[in-house]
């Protein structure tokens, strides 16, 4: 057995519309696609700054409360935790339609509902195929923040308010 | 074959307009009028990038999750924003030639109320007036306290609070003439078929649209615009969108 590390790049970041996807317990290829070409789903890989941008499971909450059965110190996560956050850069051209400018219309005002995204394992910019494993939590945006600073770029963050619901590590189905 | 990106990334140099306008002269943070922000004073060359740090900031947040949740659900609570702008002081005060003066007179005074404006839209230069159709974000603060950076080789500055009063645009569009959001006019959309619908206001994309139809039987909307045809053969629907008084609206006919 051969032993491989993965490589950059190797991160693909994404968001989706309410409507992309049905069950996030059955997630397919095949529907993330069909986002990819209607435009429910964007693919913002190439706008997002690695520094800035965050996908993480954070710590569930935890129940330490015991049955007489149990042992002092067990306990038990509860609820999931998810800090999202994406940063993209800005384009100095705003009318032109590239990664970056649709990062911006889809990061700029808060309150939008979507489904963040991220596959690892595969080169960005390729289509979904079954058997790749992708990360996947329901979010709404936050009021954006303009990120700059002298000698830098500018970037725009939201930092996505996670909404309970997630699939995490999970193998694409067809 | 590796993807590479396909946009100029935007420097932060000569393209932040800070712009400072007296309290009353901004009538509503949400309707960016040209004229109320070119009255405003530009303080662009008056303000270190060194020291500021005044911006909107992640709202707080409330943990409310319900019994169907199986995640803590984060709901967006106040609007944060505030923070500092630091000045240099000017060479010479009561000068009205020198922009540092006109800056150091505006906001010399603890406790002055007004609005600062922040325009970032691509190549868009700080010294450009502001014209109809470009992204700007304002927020209606107080000014408070002061801190001196003296002495040393460095230009002299002071760098005053600005507190936030609770009222903020942000990235709103700004117009010179009556406002305008604008959608399609029609859409025929196929059944079953996904997609977004999208706003312009003052020529401009704008995602700060609501959205709604007048019958989820034949079409579903989200916020953001994202739509699912539910109907079918014909069958029609409304879809409006509206903005701070504003609406327009789509008339949907499902394609047979």
């Amino acid at each position: 057995m051969a032993r491989e590390i993965l490589y950059a790049p190797a991160a693909s970041w994404y968001l989706a519309g309410p409507n992309a996807i049905e069950d996030l317990e059955n997630l397919s290829a095949a529907e993330l696609n069909a986002g990819l070409a209607d435009g429910t789903i964007v693919d913002l890989t190439c706008a997002l700054n690695q520094e800035g941008s965050q996908f993480d499971l954070d710590d569930s909450d935890t129940d330490d409360s015991l049955s007489f059965c149990q042992v002092a110190g067990a306990e038990e996560p509860t609820f999931y935790n998810a800090t999202i956050v994406y940063e993209a850069f800005r384009s100095r051209d705003e009318l032109d339609d590239n990664s970056a400018t649709t990062a911006f219309e889809w990061l700029a005002w808060p309150d939008i509902r979507y489904y963040a995204i991220l596959r690892v394992g595969e080169e960005p910019g390729t289509a979904f195929a079954a058997g790749q494993e992708v990360k996947v939590a329901d979010v709404i945006t936050d009021l954006p923040v303009d990120v700059y600073g002298s000698g830098e770029n500018i970037r725009i963050s939201n930092s996505l308010l996670f909404q309970g619901s997630l699939a995490w590590n999970v193998t694409l189905g067809a | 074959m590796a993807v590479t990106i396909d946009y100029e990334k935007l420097q932060s140099g000569n393209r932040i307009t800070w712009t400072w306008t007296p309290a009353g002269g901004i009538t509503d943070v949400a309707d960016a009028v040209v004229s109320e922000l070119n009255a405003g004073y530009n303080i662009s060359s008056a303000v270190a990038f060194d020291g500021t740090d005044f911006s909107n900031q992640a709202s707080e947040t409330n943990n409310e999750p319900s019994f169907a949740d199986e995640g803590n659900v984060q709901t967006r609570g106040a609007s944060q924003y505030g923070g500092s702008v630091s000045m240099w002081y000017p060479k010479n005060f009561h000068d009205s030639t020198n922009p540092l003066s006109v800056a150091y007179d505006l906001l010399k005074t603890p406790r002055t109320p007004g609005f600062l404006s922040v325009r970032i839209d691509g190549d868009t230069k700080t010294t450009e007036a502001y014209a109809a159709g470009q992204y700007v974000s304002t927020y209606q603060v107080i000014t408070d306290g002061e801190t001196n950076e003296l002495g040393g080789s460095e230009g002299q500055r002071r760098t005053v609070t600005a507190l936030s009063r609770g009222n903020l645009a942000v990235y709103t569009v700004t117009r010179s003439s009556a406002a305008a959001l604008v959608v399609p006019t029609t859409a025929t959309p196929a059944p079953g078929a996904k997609g977004r619908f999208e706003a312009t206001l003052n020529g401009r994309y704008f995602g700060g649209v609501e959205w709604s139809t007048s019958d989820p039987d034949v079409i579903q909307v989200w916020p953001g615009g994202f739509y699912t045809v539910t109907g079918s053969d014909t069958e029609t629907a409304t879809v409006t969108a509206t903005h701070n008084g504003l609406s327009d609206t789509i008339a949907v006919t499902v394609a047979s």
